[in-house]
């Protein structure tokens, strides 16, 4: 855990020669090694097609390495993925709302699925948003829904956020609104 | 509070994050602390020649009105005209040089 990253600091995601391909042939991943620490906003750059989604996805268990493995917090989400998930919030990179349930029905729902859900400081800051509550989800714009998105994560109040390509879609006040929380971490906890 | 944001739009980044990862083809090219980053780094001219590549070299890049740039590891760099990197400039030249690498396997 020490070393080069310095001595004593908690890594909250990690791989460790981390290989993803799909049908034998198309590899996604190859050979990562990675230690993000704990407290840290980092971005994930890279072209289109450059793995950062297939990254993303084995830390909350949805894709499972060919080789090597990952963690959350020390916790492997492919052999624990409730516990693992427990510690993250995600935004995905398409919008994936319930399209017939409107914005408070998302909210019950994440109330009655995440323990902690923290429902009114994410109707707070849907309301700040001007996101209208009673509309259905498949009713809002691309913009609209990556705001749900978002605010259903900072709802959860994990200690991890991991969000893929959260902004693309935002206007640009918006998107200076999210950016403002992360860079803060405010409306965060843990 | 710990977040991974992947993003493509490097002011957003220099906004919001502490840390930079740059991953090209599933293989990881750059980790490291963006201060870190912007402070480690040259840019110079740009050449593609490539036996006068020094070592501090990390890759050649077009800027956006086509001339050649060059980023640098500090340490060793040359000093004559060059200037700190941006974060851009950062990002772009450990992007080109993995993708110089992985053809430089595949031709192998």
């Amino acid at each position: 855990m020490a070393g080069a990253k310095g001595a004593g600091e908690t890594v909250a995601l990690r791989a460790i020669a981390l290989t993803k391909r799909y049908r034998r042939r198309i590899w996604a991943l190859r050979g990562v090694d990675l230690a993000i620490p704990a407290g840290s906003v980092t971005a994930l750059v890279g072209p289109n097609a450059a793995g950062k989604s297939t990254l993303i996805k084995t830390w909350i268990g949805f894709e499972r390495p060919t080789a090597g493995s990952v963690s959350v917090f020390g916790i492997d989400p492919w052999r624990d993925r409730a516990a693992a998930l427990a510690q993250i919030g995600y935004v995905p990179q398409s919008p994936s709302l319930y399209r017939g349930l409107s914005v408070t029905d998302h909210l019950d729902l994440a109330s009655d699925l995440r323990p902690g859900f923290d429902a009114s400081t994410a109707r707070d800051r849907l309301e700040r948003l001007d996101i209208p509550l009673d509309s259905r989800a498949g009713d809002l714009s691309g913009g609209q829904q990556a705001q749900v998105h978002l605010c259903l994560a900072l709802g959860t109040r994990a200690k991890v956020l991991l969000l893929d390509e959260p902004l693309a879609s935002l206007d640009p006040l918006a998107r200076r609104e999210f950016l403002n929380v992360l860079a803060k971490r405010s409306d965060l906890t843990a | 509070m710990t977040a991974l944001l992947s993003s493509h739009v490097i002011t957003d980044i220099q906004q919001a994050c502490d840390r930079l990862v740059v991953l090209g083809v599933g293989q990881l090219l750059f980790d490291g602390r963006i201060a870190e980053a912007l402070a480690q780094h040259r840019v110079g001219p740009g050449s593609d020649i490539r036996e006068v590549r020094a070592e501090t070299e990390v890759a050649t890049f077009a800027e956006a009105d086509g001339s050649l740039s060059t980023l640098h590891r500090v340490a060793g760099a040359p000093s004559e005209g060059v200037r700190p990197a941006t974060l851009e400039e950062v990002v772009l030249g450990y992007l080109v040089a993995g993708r110089t690498r992985r053809r430089d396997a595949e031709a192998a």
